[in-house]
């Protein structure tokens, strides 16, 4: 089916999808050999064939083939991970011969991975698109009529499923996400956030399935449908599940349920069916309610959205004036470069955060710097940023490989910063924009350089906005740029500027205009009275937005002599623009600086690396070493005289519980990434013939490792090589590696009574092997007197306890 | 029955018992702004991955001498602490929670990026949380059987006392807590790591 058929059709009549496939299948006992329930499609055929029949009769018009978990990730669980075409082909087969009777039609079903993607899990963004697309080709091949991806918790699979879809299959694509009962997924997207992002990317409709049950989920249709014009599918569950005594009991019933079907037919919903627990009787009393009825038709105002992860704004219908902050830039910040280039975010994380505390709408973010992998560090920032705040991003750099980057690492719709009227920009930008739904900036500058006259720009404009439409992007998604220039070496070119803001304003009402502020004083003294001069002049011709600096207190007042100066007015007794910036110098010129907080105590290069340990300031302390190298301190004693002893303060601090863990670990953390420093020194000066070395593991049985995983961290801090086996290891495994490598000392984990057990075996098998290695044990379980029952050397209750012992016993 | 099944939309996460769990102590600690800043970056992530999950199961009792006691529909539990603790009661109330496996995926993340501090506070929040849900449950019971005029004892788990740990091999099948996706490794260790399984009893009188 196209997409223009599929438009229509929903248009025409409220079409009934089937209801759930999963929960019948248990109930009927269909589950029985096999493993996935894919596997039916071609094990069992006829199974899925009578639940679909079923459905059919009570009133379907489209069915959902059985291929939700047929992705290659899923599959891999059952060792199917070969099979993914196979599966779906014949999952669409079967559904077909269903269908044919009753001239219904088939929807091909696409769920999640089966893991988030990262930084919430594992899986990469890149990754996920792959799963997905490889699904979607079978489901091309296989002739589905559209594509039905749903059940998706985590915005940025929606991307992927949706992309790969879009990209795979020719045919329709709905998206629906599921949600909690407040109105967000459990990731924290909320259902304008989702909309933002399925509509910017093409889906063909946008729906939610599942979760809450059918009256809390209307609720949440409702405002699906008063937001889109897109056609809108709706397929709740029969309520949350009770699992009380071995069933699955839903507390739904069929007439509820057809009666929020009903009514969420009311808002104007499109297609409607069940999740889990709807059996037939579900959709056959739904049939009843809303069977071949006209879907309401919906005429939402026209929105311009903008998202994160959590929440959407509307631009176009938003009040206050937006302030996009423009402070995650590292030009001309010497020590914000640095960290970025050495992969350290907090500055970037502390901007983020307070810009948004300062009344930033919108972020701004720029990361070209001369050494720096600009596309990497886009993706990184994104990430690091999303985690801070939630406000819609605005992606700013030339290139579009590091665009691209920042778009699939965005958890939302953000902005593109920007495009302009030069030919190649227009037709690389405009479709990445399209291709992962972003709104966009648009720079009125082209292969000729910056153009004088108002008149000029808006032709620039013009053309961008021609060349997004005529490229499915809605002129209400577009931001002009009219360019801010500095009034210092451009006088005049302000008048321009505005005249083109006004000018726009009036030709395209929904286009909206924004203005980098800060450049307008670029040059001159008391910048601020400039910028907020020139900010309020500007919202007077129709401003929407501005990139600034969200810190600087912005008067809202229009100052005389700064507004003579941006706009070069002649008063009596003076010529413009000479005079007018000569009097604002006069006038303002004078500008000290507010005194620089009382200096702090300098701390020698010794003291500081000392306290970079204890406060444990991972992000610096590398800075710190090379400065206490470069003073002439031997590797030698800067390990034994500062880092040990820094630690060994830290040790202290926890021992009186004035440090707790989290701030052991950290000043653990900042000493490891010191001896990354100095090891190598160590090794070269032969001053240590070699660290201490010690094997580490959990025992065998034992799947928790956290413990050990804390122990190993703070040994590395002291200096120690660890050789970290991970968890569920043998005593033998545990042996070999000591005897291997050599190690003078074995640690091991436990946290269960049941696996403390091996420890002894461990001790039996070193004195098998006779080899000279002490063995330290600790754990949950795990006491002392147990320690010396089994025969182990040493003991530690924590982890600061264990490195204690872990030196002891290697100084014997 | 009518527990409801445990909805996260109205789950906070408790950052008190996420730091006492991380051994802070009010008296003496000094938590510094970074570390404070990091606990609540973790717990804001941690809110997008807690899937929580329930699921419950319950029987007349039938004692077996002090020995143990039966339910239905033919699950046998040997433990005197268990008999001791269901003495005076007619029927046993079990049940299993999970908060899933993602916030165990997101610790093992930080630990392989060598961000141990995130690791640990990540484990903790999902500890926590797991001993929330069970009290969440465990209340959940209290209220529903209260106007019937019986008190719900205190909560028992596999591994504890004299009840041995790989006893939660049929406790879980009786609770079918598989449904759940909770399995059992072969060393009776629950995966999702983060869950919890318990049993208590109804009595006629508040002991």
């Amino acid at each position: 089916m196209n997409k223009t058929d599929f438009r229509k059709l929903v248009s025409e009549r409220i079409l009934i999808l089937d209801g759930a496939m999963g929960t019948e299948l248990q109930k009927r006992g269909f589950l029985k050999g096999v493993n996935a329930p894919e596997e039916l499609n071609v094990k069992f055929p006829e199974r899925i064939q009578e639940i679909q029949k079923d459905y059919f009769e009570a009133g379907s018009d489209i069915v959902i083939a059985n291929t939700f978990g047929a992705n290659r990730h899923k599959l891999a669980d059952y060792g199917l991970e070969n099979r993914v075409e196979e599966l779906n082909v014949r999952g669409i087969e079967i559904s077909r011969q269903s269908a044919k009777k009753y001239n219904g039609l088939v929807a091909g079903d696409i769920g999640p991975v089966g893991a988030y993607l990262a930084p919430l899990g594992k899986v990469a963004f890149d990754e996920a698109y792959e799963i997905f697309s490889e699904q979607a080709k079978a489901l091309q091949k296989a002739g589905a009529d559209l594509i039905i991806i749903e059940t998706m918790a985590e915005i940025r699979e929606v991307k992927a499923a949706l992309l790969a879809s879009k990209d795979n299959f020719s045919g329709p694509v709905a998206v629906q996400m599921t949600f909690t009962e407040d109105g967000t997924a459990v990731t924290g997207t909320d259902v304008l956030a989702f909309l933002s992002v399925a509509e910017a990317m093409g889906a063909d409709a946008v729906g939610m399935n599942c979760s809450v049950g059918p009256k809390a989920l209307a609720k949440l249709a409702k405002i699906l449908c008063e937001n889109t014009s897109l056609p809108v599918s709706f397929k709740p569950n029969a309520g949350m599940p009770k699992l009380v005594n071995r069933e699955t009991v839903f507390p739904g019933t069929p007439e509820e349920f057809a009666e929020a079907g009903k009514l969420a037919c009311s808002y104007g919903v499109n297609l409607i069916g069940g999740c889990c627990g709807t059996g037939p009787d579900f959709i056959r009393a739904l049939a009843k309610q809303v069977k071949g009825g006209k879907p309401v038709s919906r005429k939402p105002k026209e929105k311009f959205f903008l998202s994160s992860r959590t929440k959407a704004i509307d631009i176009a219908s938003v009040k206050d004036f937006i302030k996009i902050g423009e402070r995650i830039n590292p030009t001309n910040r010497k020590k914000f470069q640095e960290e970025l280039l050495s992969g350290n975010f907090t500055t970037l994380r502390r901007e983020a955060k307070e810009q948004v505390k300062s009344g930033a709408a919108i972020l701004d973010i720029n990361l070209g710097l001369p050494g720096a992998d600009e596309k990497t560090l886009m993706s990184k920032a994104v990430e690091e940023i999303q985690e801070v705040v939630s406000v819609p991003l605005c992606l700013d750099s030339s290139s579009v490989e590091t665009l691209e980057a920042g778009l699939k690492a965005c958890a939302g719709k953000c902005l593109i910063n920007s495009v302009n009227g030069e030919k190649e920009k227009l037709e690389k930008i405009i479709p990445l924009a399209k291709r992962y739904g972003a709104g966009l900036i648009g720079l009125v500058t082209d292969e000729k350089g910056i153009p004088k006259t108002a008149g000029e720009r808006l032709e620039i404009a013009k053309r961008i906005i021609e060349y997004a439409q005529e490229h499915g992007i809605p002129s209400s998604e577009i931001v002009i740029d009219y360019l801010t220039l500095a009034a210092s070496a451009m006088p005049g070119a302000i008048k321009e500027t505005l005249a083109a803001i006004k000018e726009s304003k009036q030709k395209w009402p929904n286009v909206k205009t924004v203005l980098g502020i800060s450049n307008v004083s670029f040059g001159l003294p008391s910048r601020q009275i400039l910028n907020a001069t020139f900010l309020n002049i500007a919202k007077e011709e129709g401003l929407d937005m501005a990139i600034l600096d969200p810190y600087a207190q912005m008067s809202l007042t229009i100052n005389p002599i700064a507004k003579d100066l941006l706009l070069g007015e002649v008063r009596a007794g003076s010529s413009a623009p000479k005079d007018s910036l000569d009097k604002f110098i006069q006038e303002y010129g004078y500008n000290p600086q507010k005194p620089i907080a009382k200096k702090q105590v300098e701390l020698n290069s010794d003291e500081k690396l000392y306290s970079s340990v204890v406060e444990g300031n991972k992000e610096e302390i590398k800075k710190d070493v090379e400065m206490v190298l470069k003073n002439g301190k031997p590797p030698l004693s800067i390990a034994n005289d500062i880092l040990i002893a820094a630690l060994n303060e830290v040790g202290a601090k926890f021992n009186s519980k004035e440090y707790f863990l989290p701030q052991v670990i950290r000043s653990a953390e900042a000493a490891q990434s010191a001896f990354e420093v100095i090891k190598p020194l160590l090794k070269k000066d032969g001053s240590a013939s070699s660290p201490y070395k010690i094997v580490l593991a959990t025992v065998q049985g034992d799947v928790h490792d956290i413990g050990k995983n804390i122990v190993a961290a703070v040994l590395e801090s002291h200096g120690w090589e660890v050789i970290d086996l991970g968890k569920n290891v043998g005593a033998k495994a545990i042996v070999d590696a000591a005897k291997k490598e050599n190690a003078p000392l074995i640690g091991l984990s436990a946290l269960m009574t049941t696996t403390m057990i091996e420890m002894e075996k461990v001790v039996k098998e070193r004195d098998a092997a006779k080899i000279s290695a002490k063995i330290i044990v600790g754990g949950a379980p795990v006491t002392e007197k147990y320690a010396k029952e089994i025969g182990a050397d040493g003991y530690g209750k924590d982890a600061v306890e264990a490195a204690k012992t872990a030196s002891k016993l290697a100084k014997l | 029955m009518n527990i409801n099944p445990v909805q996260f939309a109205n789950l906070e996460i408790p950052r008190k018992k996420v730091l006492l769990r991380l051994g802070f102590s009010a008296a003496s600690t000094r938590p510094d702004e970074k570390t404070d800043e990091l606990i609540a970056e973790s717990i804001e992530t941690a809110k997008k991955l807690i899937v929580p999950r329930q699921v419950v199961a319950f029987s007349a009792v039938k004692k077996e001498g002090g020995q143990g006691l039966r339910l239905e529909p033919g699950f046998k539990i040997t433990s005197k602490d268990i008999a001791k603790l269901l003495d005076n009661c007619e029927t046993a109330y079990g049940f299993a929670v999970t908060i899933g496996n993602k916030i165990e995926e997101k610790r093992d993340l930080h630990v392989q990026e060598k961000e141990t501090t995130r690791a640990l506070v990540m484990d903790a929040i999902g500890s926590v949380m797991a001993e929330e849900l069970a009290e969440i449950t465990h209340s959940q019971i209290r209220q529903e059987t209260k106007p019937k005029g019986l008190f719900a004892t205190r909560r028992f788990s596999p591994g504890y006392g004299d009840w041995p740990l790989s006893a939660q091999k049929d406790f879980l099948a009786w609770l079918g807590a598989e449904s759940i996706g909770i399995k059992l490794t072969d060393n009776f260790q629950m995966l999702p790591e983060k869950s919890v399984s318990a049993i208590l009893g109804l009595a006629r009188e508040q002991k």
